[in-house]
C-alpha cells in the first residue's frame, strides 16, 4: 500500500507538471504535443468512476469462418494506478463462468489472475502474456487493457481529419520491452478527444493491425463510447470484432468486488 | 493449303526471295524492328520464387493446401539448422547464441513467429499457479545462480514431445530456430530479399557466437533454390549454348559471315521469345528458363537448312543472289513446315497441368515463329550485304546417304521386323519409370539447398511436412475428451510410422497442462477428463501465452478443429502416397466421419504433380499427333503417307521412353512434356525425308526404292547435321543445376537420335514394303 500511495503521489505530480505546460505544448516539440494529445485522451476519460458493459467478440479467418464469445466486463476507475477489471466469460459455454481479473498498472506489469470454474480455482497468469492474443483473437491483452500516459512515449505527426471534426494523429512507442509492437500510430479527434482508429506496428516495424472505432454514443456522464471496434490483422487476413452494449456507468462497485475472492463469487 | 501450294509455292518463294534480296537493308532492318519491339518486353521480366507456381490454380492438391492456411495460418518456414562443433547444445554460449538469433529473427522481413529451445514456452506449476515463461531466458542465462542446470534443460526439452525431434535431436548435439514468414506474394523479390536478410543473419551470428554451424533450409529456402536454378541455368546454360552452337556452325559452314547470320536469327529470337515473357508478364521458373537454349537449338537449324542450300549453289557456280534465291526457293516451305510442327509440339504444353511449362511452351513457340520471319528475311538480307564465299566441299555425306539407301531397301523385311519388335518390347518397359517427385532430389548435389535439406533431415528432422485438418463436428469441440484420445490415438499412430520424425498435436499441450494443473504430477500427464477443464485449461494457457507464440496456427477461430502436422525425412514420392493413403484409411476405419480428412501439404502437392501431368499431357500429345498428321497430309497431298509418317513420329518417342524406363528408372513430372517437345522436333526430319521421298515419285517419276534413294542423298547429310545440332542442344540441358531440365535435356537428345535412325531403317524399310505391295497388286 505504501508504495502504492507513493506512486500515486508521484503520477499525480508527474501529470500536474505536464498539464501546466499544456497550453504551450501546441507550438513545443513534437514529444510535447504529442504527450499533450496524449493527455487529453487520457483527461476526457477521467472520472469514469465505474462501468459495466456487456461484449461480444466475432473472430473471423481468411475462410471466412467465425467464431463467437460473449463476456460482460466491469471497470473500475482507480486514482493515480492503472484501472481494475473483471471480465466475466458467458460463451462459450465450456469457458462460461470463467472470471479474468486484472489490475493494470503504468509501468510495472499488470497483475492478473483467472477463475476456473471447473477447477473451482483462482489461478494467476505470468506477466509476460500482455502480448499474447485475448481469447484467440485479433485483440491482444495490451490493445484492451487501460491506457495509461506513462505506457508510451509520444511524438506528434499531424493534424488530419477524425471522426468527421479536426483531429491529431500521433505516434507512440511502447516502454515495455515485452511489447509485440515496435509502434502505435493513433488518430484522435479534437474536440471530445475520441479515438478514431490506431495502426499498430510489429517487431519489424510492418504494418500488423489497424483497429478502427465506430458507432460512438455520448452517456449520460458526458463520457463518449465506442460500441464497435473492427480489428483487422493485415498479415494473416483475421479480424476481430468487438462490439457494446448494455454500457452502465456509476454502478454500486467497490474495490472489493475487483478482488480475488470477488472472481470466485461471479456466478 | 496443297492447291495454294501447288499453284504457287515456287513463285511465291521465289518472288520473295527476289524481293528480300533487292532490298536487303530493307528486310534486315524490318526483323529488327519486330525484335526490338518484342524485346522490349524484357525490361518487365520477373524471375518467380514461388513453388506454388508450378501448380494451376484450379489444382486441387493446391486448393486443399491453400484452404487450411486460411483456416490456421499461412506461412512458409525459414528453418536455421545451428550445430555447436563440439556437439552440445546445453551450455551457456550455445544457448546465448540461440536466444540472439531467436530475437533478431523476430525482425527478419515477413517474419510472423519465430520458434527455437530458448523461446518454447515452458510450462509449469509454482504452488497453485501455471507459470508459463522461456524455457531459457536472458537473465537466467547471465546469472545461472537463479537458473535451472543446463542438465535440467537438456532434460526438460528432450522430454518435450513438440521439442524433441523437430527443435532437437536425440543426442542434443543439434537445434532449430524455425521462422514462419508470411509472404504477402505481392512482387517477386520478396522471398529473395527475406533469404538474404536470413543469410546476413547468419553471418552475423557466426561472427558473434563462433563455434557454430548453420545450415538453412524450410519452405522459404526451397522458394528461393527454384529461384537460383532458374537464374543459374539462364546464366550458365546459355553462355555454354553459344560456345557450342559458335563451334558447330564453323564446322559445318566454314564462313564467317554465314556463322555471324545464324548468331543474329539466333540471337533475335531469344530476344523476341523473351521479351514476349516480358509483355505476357510471365515469371520465369526453372522450366521456362531454358527457353532461350530451346530457341536457340531450333532456330539454327532452319538457318543452317537456308545456308547449306545457298553454299551448295555457290559451290555450283551460281552468282550470290541466284544462289540465295535459290537457297529460299528450296526451303522456304520445309521451314515452314518444321516450324508449324514445332510449334503445334509446343503450344500443346499448355494441356499440362504445371503452369511454367505452359510458359515454356509459349516463349519457345514465340522464339520459334520468330527464327522462322528471321531466317526468310534478316539470314538472306544479312548474306546479302556480307561478302561470302563457298569452300570446296566433302560429299562424303551424301555419298554415305546413297550406300545407306541402298543398304536398306535391300534388307527391308528384317529391318522392319526387327525395328518394330524391339520398339514393342522395348515400349512395354515404359510403365516402369518411378515417378520421383521428391523435390530436394530436384536439385543438383552442390546446390546449397539440397545440402543444406540433406544435413537436416540426416541430423535433425524431417522437412517435408503433412498436414491433417481434424475436426471434432461442433463448436468449441476441441476440447471434447473423447475427440482428443482419437487425435491423440491418431498422432501415435503416425509416431510409429518409420518414415515420420515428429508429429505435432495439440493433445501434448493438454497433457503437459493437465500435469501442471496437478503440481506437476508425472501420472497426471494425460489428456484432461472433462470437456470444461480441457476448455479452462486451454482459455488459461491462451491468456499465458506471449506475442507471436499462441495457438492460433493449431487451432481454428472457432475451436472446433486442429491441425495435426507430421515431419517426414528422407521419402521417395510413393512412399509419402503411401504413408498420406494409411494415414486417411485409419481415420475412415478409427475415427467418426467428421475427423474423416486428407492431408495437404507443399509435399503431397509435389506428390501428384507427375501423375496430374502424365494424365493431362496425354490428352495434348494425342491432340498435337492429330495436328500434325493432319499437317503432314496436307504437305504431303497425300493421305497415306501422312498416316505412314506416324511410324517415324512415334516411334522414337516410345523407344526414348523405355530405354528410359530400362536404363534410368527413375523420373519427375517433367517426363510428361519430353513427348510433345520432341515430337514437334522429330517430326522434322520425317517431314524432310518424306517430301523429297514424294517428289521423287511425284515429279520425277521414279520407283518407290530408287525415290528412297533419291530422299536418302538429298536430304540425308542434312537431317544427320541438324540432328547432331539438336542432341547436342538438348544434351547441354542437362548441366543445368535442376533435376527436371537434366532428365528434359537428356530424354530429349536420346528421342531425337532415335528419331534419326528410326528415319534412315524403319521409315524407308516401310516405304519400300508399301511400294512393292502395290507394284504386286
Amino acid at each position: 500500500m505504501k508504495s502504492n500511495s507513493s506512486k500515486t503521489i508521484t503520477a499525480l505530480l508527474f501529470i500536474m507538471l505536464q498539464s501546466s505546460f499544456a497550453l504551450s505544448a501546441q507550438t513545443g516539440s513534437p514529444q510535447q504535443k504529442g504527450l499533450w494529445v496524449a493527455e487529453q485522451i487520457d483527461r476526457a476519460d477521467e472520472g469514469f468512476v465505474n462501468q459495466v458493459s456487456k461484449a461480444i467478440m466475432t473472430l473471423r479467418n481468411k475462410q471466412g469462418q467465425q467464431s463467437i464469445r460473449s463476456m460482460t466486463i466491469k471497470s473500475l476507475e482507480v486514482d493515480g494506478d492503472g484501472d481494475k477489471s473483471l471480465t466475466i466469460f458467458s460463451s462459450p459455454r465450456d469457458v462460461k463462468g470463467t472470471a479474468f481479473l486484472s489490475f493494470t498498472h503504468a509501468l510495472e506489469p499488470d497483475d492478473q489472475w483467472l477463475f476456473l470454474p471447473a477447477l473451482k480455482r483462482v489461478k494467476r497468469i505470468s506477466s509476460n502474456n500482455k502480448s499474447g492474443p485475448f481469447m484467440g483473437s485479433e485483440f491482444a491483452y495490451e490493445d484492451i487493457s487501460s491506457q495509461e500516459v506513462e505506457k508510451y512515449t509520444y511524438s506528434y505527426l499531424r493534424e488530419e481529419e477524425v471522426l468527421g471534426a479536426k483531429g491529431y494523429v500521433i505516434e507512440r512507442v511502447p516502454v515495455d520491452k515485452k511489447s509485440g509492437y515496435t509502434k502505435q500510430v493513433v488518430w484522435v479527434d479534437g474536440t471530445h478527444w475520441r479515438l478514431g482508429k490506431i495502426e499498430f506496428y510489429d517487431r519489424k516495424n510492418e504494418k500488423l493491425k489497424t483497429l478502427t472505432f465506430e458507432d460512438y454514443m455520448q452517456y449520460s456522464n458526458k463520457k463518449w463510447r465506442s460500441r464497435r471496434m473492427e480489428m483487422m490483422n493485415h498479415q494473416t487476413g483475421k479480424s476481430t470484432q468487438l462490439t457494446w452494449s448494455d454500457i452502465k456507468f456509476g454502478q454500486d462497485l467497490t474495490v472489493r468486488d475487483f478482488d480475488q475472492n470477488a472472481l470466485k463469487r461471479v456466478r | 493449303m496443297t492447291m495454294l501450294d501447288r499453284m504457287k509455292k515456287e513463285t511465291f518463294a521465289t518472288r520473295w526471295a527476289i524481293l528480300v534480296t533487292g532490298h536487303p537493308l530493307v528486310f534486315v532492318f524490318l526483323g529488327l524492328c519486330l525484335a526490338m519491339g518484342l524485346g522490349y518486353g524484357g525490361k518487365f521480366i520477373t524471375i518467380s520464387s514461388d513453388y506454388r507456381y508450378f501448380f494451376g490454380e484450379e489444382n486441387p492438391q493446391r486448393l486443399a493446401f491453400e484452404k487450411l492456411q486460411n483456416v490456421y495460418s499461412k506461412d512458409d518456414s525459414t528453418l536455421f539448422v545451428i550445430t555447436p562443433k563440439d556437439g552440445e547444445v546445453f551450455k551457456k554460449s550455445t544457448l546465448a547464441g540461440i536466444r540472439f538469433l531467436t530475437e533478431r529473427a523476430w525482425q527478419l522481413p515477413y517474419s510472423r513467429r519465430v520458434d527455437s529451445i530458448t523461446n518454447f514456452q515452458h510450462s509449469y506449476a509454482e504452488g497453485d499457479d501455471l507459470i508459463v515463461k522461456d524455457l531459457v531466458t536472458e537473465e537466467e542465462l547471465a546469472d545461472p545462480e537463479k537458473a535451472l542446470s543446463f542438465k535440467r534443460l537438456k532434460e526438460i526439452a528432450l522430454a518435450e514431445p513438440l521439442l524433441r525431434g523437430l527443435s532437437i535431436n536425440e543426442g542434443a548435439s543439434v537445434t532449430s530456430v524455425n521462422v514462419l514468414m508470411t509472404f504477402p506474394g505481392k512482387h517477386s523479390m520478396e522471398i529473395p530479399e527475406a533469404v538474404a536478410e536470413a543469410r546476413k543473419l547468419v553471418i552475423e551470428f557466426k561472427e558473434k557466437y563462433p563455434g557454430h554451424e548453420v545450415h538453412l533450409s524450410g519452405d522459404t529456402m526451397l522458394n528461393n533454390a527454384f529461384n537460383e536454378a532458374g537464374v543459374k541455368d539462364m546464366t550458365t546454360l546459355t553462355p555454354a549454348m553459344y560456345g557450342v552452337i559458335i563451334l558447330i556452325m564453323f564446322i559445318l559452314l566454314r564462313s564467317v559471315s554465314a556463322v555471324f547470320a545464324t548468331f543474329v536469327v539466333m540471337l533475335l529470337s531469344i530476344v523476341g521469345g523473351m521479351g514476349f515473357a516480358g509483355w505476357m508478364e510471365t515469371p520465369i521458373t526453372p522450366p521456362s528458363s531454358i527457353a532461350p537454349v530451346v530457341i536457340m537449338t531450333l532456330a539454327i537449324a532452319d538457318s543452317i537448312h537456308i545456308l547449306k542450300s545457298i553454299l551448295e549453289a555457290l559451290r555450283k557456280g551460281r552468282p550470290k543472289r541466284d544462289a540465295i534465291v535459290e537457297g529460299l526457293r528450296l526451303n522456304l516451305k520445309p521451314v515452314f513446315l518444321t516450324s508449324a510442327t514445332t510449334i503445334v509440339g509446343f503450344l500443346s504444353l499448355n494441356f499440362s497441368d504445371t503452369p511454367p511449362f505452359h510458359d515454356l511452351g509459349n516463349i519457345t513457340s514465340v522464339g520459334v515463329a520468330m527464327a522462322f520471319v528471321l531466317s526468310v528475311t534478316v539470314l538472306p538480307g544479312i548474306i546479302m550485304l556480307l561478302p561470302l564465299k563457298a569452300r570446296k566441299a566433302d560429299d562424303n555425306l551424301s555419298q554415305w546417304g546413297s550406300v545407306m539407301g541402298s543398304w536398306v531397301t535391300q534388307r527391308r523385311g528384317p529391318i522392319a521386323i526387327i525395328s518394330l519388335l524391339t520398339t514393342i518390347i522395348i515400349g512395354l518397359q515404359i510403365p516402369k519409370i518411378e515417378l520421383n517427385d521428391e523435390f530436394i532430389g530436384y536439385f543438383s548435389e552442390d546446390n546449397t539447398f539440397r545440402v543444406d535439406s540433406d544435413y537436416t533431415m540426416k541430423n535433425l528432422t524431417g522437412i517435408y511436412q503433412i498436414n491433417f485438418d481434424l475436426k471434432s463436428g461442433e463448436s468449441q469441440g476441441v476440447a471434447d475428451p473423447a475427440f482428443l484420445a482419437k487425435v491423440e490415438e491418431f498422432a501415435n499412430f503416425l509416431r510409429d510410422e518409420p518414415m515420420v520424425t515428429h508429429v505435432n498435436s495439440i493433445t501434448d499441450v493438454f497433457k503437459r497442462l493437465n500435469k501442471n494443473m496437478h503440481a506437476d504430477e508425472e501420472a497426471q500427464y494425460k489428456l484432461p477428463e472433462a470437456r470444461d477443464l480441457a476448455a479452462q485449461y486451454l482459455l488459461l494457457y491462451e491468456m499465458s501465452l506471449p506475442y507471436g507464440l499462441d495457438l492460433n496456427n493449431q487451432v481454428d477461430v472457432d475451436k472446433s478443429s486442429t491441425r495435426l502436422t507430421a515431419n517426414l525425412g528422407f521419402v521417395s514420392t510413393s512412399e509419402i502416397i503411401e504413408i498420406v493413403t494409411r494415414a486417411e484409411n485409419w481415420l475412415k476405419s478409427n475415427s467418426p466421419e467428421n475427423m474423416h480428412t486428407l492431408a495437404t501439404s507443399p509435399v503431397i502437392m509435389f506428390s501428384h504433380i507427375s501423375h496430374r501431368n502424365v494424365v493431362a499431357m496425354l490428352k495434348g500429345t494425342l491432340l498435337a499427333f492429330g495436328l500434325i498428321t493432319l499437317v503432314m497430309i496436307l504437305a504431303l497431298g497425300s493421305v497415306k503417307y501422312g498416316l505412314l509418317s506416324l511410324i517415324p513420329n512415334l516411334v522414337p518417342i516410345v523407344l526414348g521412353y523405355g530405354l528410359w524406363a530400362l536404363f534410368v528408372g527413375e523420373a519427375g513430372f517433367t517426363i510428361a512434356i519430353v513427348g510433345s517437345v520432341t515430337l514437334g522436333i522429330v517430326v522434322d526430319d520425317s517431314v524432310h525425308f518424306l517430301t523429297k521421298f514424294n517428289l521423287a515419285r511425284r515429279e520425277k517419276g521414279l520407283s518407290v526404292d530408287e525415290a528412297v534413294h533419291y530422299a536418302f542423298e538429298n536430304v540425308g547429310g542434312a537431317l544427320v547435321v541438324t540432328s547432331v545440332i539438336l542432341v547436342i542442344g538438348f544434351a547441354v540441358l542437362m548441366l543445368s543445376a535442376f533435376k527436371m531440365n537434366y532428365i528434359l535435356g537428356a530424354l530429349s537428345a536420346l528421342t531425337i537420335g532415335l528419331a534419326l535412325l528410326i528415319d534412315f531403317t524403319l521409315l524407308p524399310a516401310v516405304l519400300s514394303f508399301c511400294g512393292q505391295k502395290k507394284t504386286k497388286k
